[in-house]
């Protein structure tokens, strides 16, 4: 008795689950619309390419859960993740695969400019629409290529922002620097930043006293240091990854090494979280980071979608919210954008859409821009990153000014060691 | 000595006959392929397997044969291509000119290395290629310009488009790549399999064998192995401007670093090294796997297909601890004639 009774209840349960099973199917008839990621999963860019992954796929779920793509009929964004290697050659093979075999409808990545420039040839070359994030290189979005377009900065703007900051302080409190030293880890990324510093720092009328070029992974700052004390310049440009702008740092400190503007970082180390751990936080007050988002946006942003974002991040990867998640985040909402306005997955439409993007609210906007657009060149001009200054122990929004917590006032000039 | 090389060579008559049958077949094989394959991103992946079978055996010209471990050998590919695109940017000389140029450059360093290291016993060869490999990429990401020449340092070369240009070794389509790839490879392998039977081929065996030996019989190791070592250099670096021209983007990183190194030498060794097809039977199970690995669960877990991948290389140490080539080798030497693979 009682066990027919719970077979019985067993069968109801089971009519009732293919009863909703069908009408899911039904309400999510249409065909789901594939998009590509390609990102540095494994190897020396691991971390920073799962942190794009985590913020990729935590947007595509809050896109699929509040009803999918509308005007596709609620079609669901179905994302296919390639690993790059950060190998230029395995970026290519793997956009080939994803394009030919996944058939996507528009791709995305791939953080690492060594990857993003041949892989997004071959984008162009199958037609087949990029989303670029992450990567910098200027000639990304030089090319005249019609199917690649890029929401974050290029690597002029990051050098720009920094000068950008320091003449909007100096306007807004009267004083300012004259002469700089610039300190970069001698790859790339260091190398060429610097390089544009130069250029701007020139129109701008600053004038660089110490130029140097630190190998990475060094065991001592002492001499550059000592360049740094004997040149007295007014502020320092400092582009370092993690471990050497710890080391820097610290020794800086212990020196007490007085800037009367301060350090003025372009991220790497200063925008790690690992790197206020392994500090005295004091060591870093006052010092001014760019970063590819706005550190405080929780502060000063309302939107639910940001909000429930940083919680999933937490509960994916442990912390927060990083630039490299809010730019996954950000990529996939431009992309649900423009299917949206394209009312179709093909590509040719959806390349003809992402040009029209004009993006001025909602999460797409995560990492702190006021707006989305690209030019011609696919090149997003409105893209900016953002200066904050650390004020006892937290980092504050400083540039642009718009972007400013009302609590929030730069310090400047900056206190010597024997006054903080 | 002329016993050494009648006994070796009567040895491996049999199979000689054999392996040029099976040579052709392979070459005449992947020469009809694309009419088969029209499909892009398998053409892609083919291109991919042929030139790491370029690379493996260029590199297994000299070190399969004299049992020498370079870890060194992107440095020749970085040289090729550095060098065929600098020429092509700044001069304007066609990449097929400027890769003989890079192969040039590629060959003397090879000399210079070879001729002090090669006196040596012991593992100097491998610890000196391996830290000038280096050197030359660190110095390389460090420098943007050198004596006018601007190397751009860690930022790579871009090679400018050019459209549908045999002259500037630029194709809109992915064919001509396959068959200059295709092309190369079966240079390479004729030079090996050609190499194996002359006086350069039997001394290196020799001096594999037995270095003592065959210098007491009046093989000079390090003539002959500084010969080998810059004739695989030349074709490295040719390999180097094709990897150049066909993704037209070149980074130190990539093009001169360890890991590319290590591809060639394992391609090899999976294979079988001092082999003529060792290396390409190498780099076309591991291509492909490595490829089918990142395919079904790079997407996934983080660093599985790498696992699955190091599982692949286990396992052929494991159970073809000569190469892959040997259970081959020795089904054909038992039903001679018989399919290759």
């Amino acid at each position: 008795m009682s066990k027919s009774n719970w077979a019985r209840s067993v069968q109801k349960v089971l009519m009732a689950g293919a009863m909703t099973a069908a009408m899911g199917s039904s309400a999510f008839a249409a065909e789901a619309v594939k998009m590509g990621c390609v990102l540095p999963l494994s190897g020396g860019s691991a971390a920073v390419g799962n942190q794009t992954k985590v913020g990729v796929e935590i947007a595509a779920k809050q896109i699929n859960d509040a009803g999918g793509i509308k005007s596709l009929d609620g079609a669901m964004l179905e994302v296919v993740f390639a690993d790059s290697q950060s190998k230029p050659d395995v970026g290519v093979t793997e956009t080939e695969r994803v394009i030919a075999r996944e058939n996507v409808s528009v791709l995305c990545g791939a953080f690492n400019s060594a990857v993003t420039f041949p892989a997004t040839e071959v984008a162009e070359r199958m037609k087949t629409p990029w989303v670029v994030v992450g990567s910098v290189k200027d000639e990304i979005t030089e090319r005249d290529f019609k199917y690649i377009f890029r929401i974050n900065n290029k690597a002029t703007y990051d050098a720009r922002e920094q000068i950008d900051a320091m003449d909007m302080l100096k306007d807004e409190f009267g004083s300012g620097p004259k002469t700089l030293a610039m300190l970069y880890e001698g790859s790339d990324w260091g190398r060429s930043h610097a390089a544009n510093v130069k250029v701007i720092a020139a129109e701008r009328g600053y004038e660089i006293v110490v130029d140097e070029a630190a190998p990475p992974n060094q065991t001592d700052f002492g001499n550059q240091l000592l360049k740094i004390r004997a040149a007295k310049p007014d502020a320092v440009i400092v582009a370092l990854y993690t471990p050497d702008h710890l080391l820097f740092t610290r020794q800086m400190m212990e020196q007490r090494l007085d800037l009367p503007f301060g350090v003025h970082s372009v991220g790497g180390g200063m925008e790690d979280p690992a790197f206020y751990k392994a500090l005295p936080p004091e060591a870093a007050f006052y010092a001014f980071v760019q970063e590819d988002w706005q550190i405080d946006i929780l502060k000063v942003s309302t939107d639910p979608a940001i909000l429930s974002a940083d919680e999933a991040t937490k509960a994916a990867l442990g912390y927060g919210m990083s630039a490299y998640t809010a730019q996954g985040i950000s990529a996939v909402y431009v992309i649900a954008d423009a299917l949206e306005r394209a009312k179709s997955a093909d590509r040719e439409a959806l390349r003809a859409a992402l040009a029209e993007t004009d993006i001025q609210s909602g999460p797409a906007l995560v990492t702190g821009y006021n707006r989305i657009k690209f030019d011609e060149q696919g090149q997003n001009t409105f893209a900016h990153g953002v200066i904050s200054q650390n004020i006892g122990g937290e980092r504050k929004t400083m540039w642009p000014k718009e972007n400013r917590a009302a609590d929030s006032t730069p310090v400047w000039p900056v206190p010597a060691w024997s006054d903080r | 000595m002329k016993t050494t090389i009648a006994a070796k060579s009567t040895r491996s008559g049999g199979l000689r006959l054999n392996q040029t049958t099976v040579l052709v077949t392979i070459l005449l094989v992947l020469a009809l392929a694309p009419i088969v394959v029209t499909d892009s991103f398998t053409l892609h992946s083919m291109i991919m397997v042929l030139f790491f079978a370029y690379m493996a055996t260029s590199w297994n010209f000299v070190c399969g044969y004299v049992g020498q471990l370079s870890l060194g050998h992107a440095m020749f590919n970085g040289m090729g291509g550095y060098v065929s695109v600098l020429m092509f940017t700044q001069l304007g000389l066609s990449p097929w000119l400027g890769m003989l140029f890079g192969g040039v450059l590629a060959m003397v360093t090879a000399v210079l290395i070879g001729l002090p290291t090669f006196r040596l016993k012991g593992p100097y060869f491998t610890l000196t290629m391996i830290a000038f490999a280096e050197i030359v990429r660190i110095w390389i990401e460090n420098t943007n310009e050198f004596a006018g020449i601007p190397l751009k340092g860690a930022e790579g070369l871009i090679v400018p488009n050019r459209g549908d240009d045999f002259w500037a070794f630029q194709f809109s389509t992915k064919l001509p790549y396959y068959y200059i790839i295709l092309s190369f490879l079966a240079v390479a392998l004729v030079a090996t399999a050609w190499m194996e039977r002359s006086k350069l081929g039997f001394c290196l065996k020799a001096i594999r064998g037995d270095r003592d030996a065959a210098e007491a019989l009046g093989v000079n190791p390090t003539f002959y192995t500084s010969l080998a070592f810059a004739i695989s250099a030349f074709m490295t670096a040719i390999g180097g401007s094709f990897y150049a021209q066909f993704f037209r983007y070149i980074n130190p990183e990539r093009s001169m670093g360890l890991e590319l190194s290590i591809d060639m030498a394992v391609m090899s060794i999976i294979g079988g090294q001092g082999t003529v097809l060792g290396p390409l039977l190498g780099a076309a199970i591991l291509t492909p796997i490595a490829e089918i690995a990142r395919g079904e669960f790079g997407g996934g877990l983080l660093g599985l297909h790498l696992v699955v991948y190091g599982l692949a290389l286990m396992l052929c140490v494991l159970y073809f601890p000569k190469g892959a080539i040997e259970p081959i080798r020795k089904l054909c030497l038992r039903y001679f004639g018989g399919n290759e693979r």
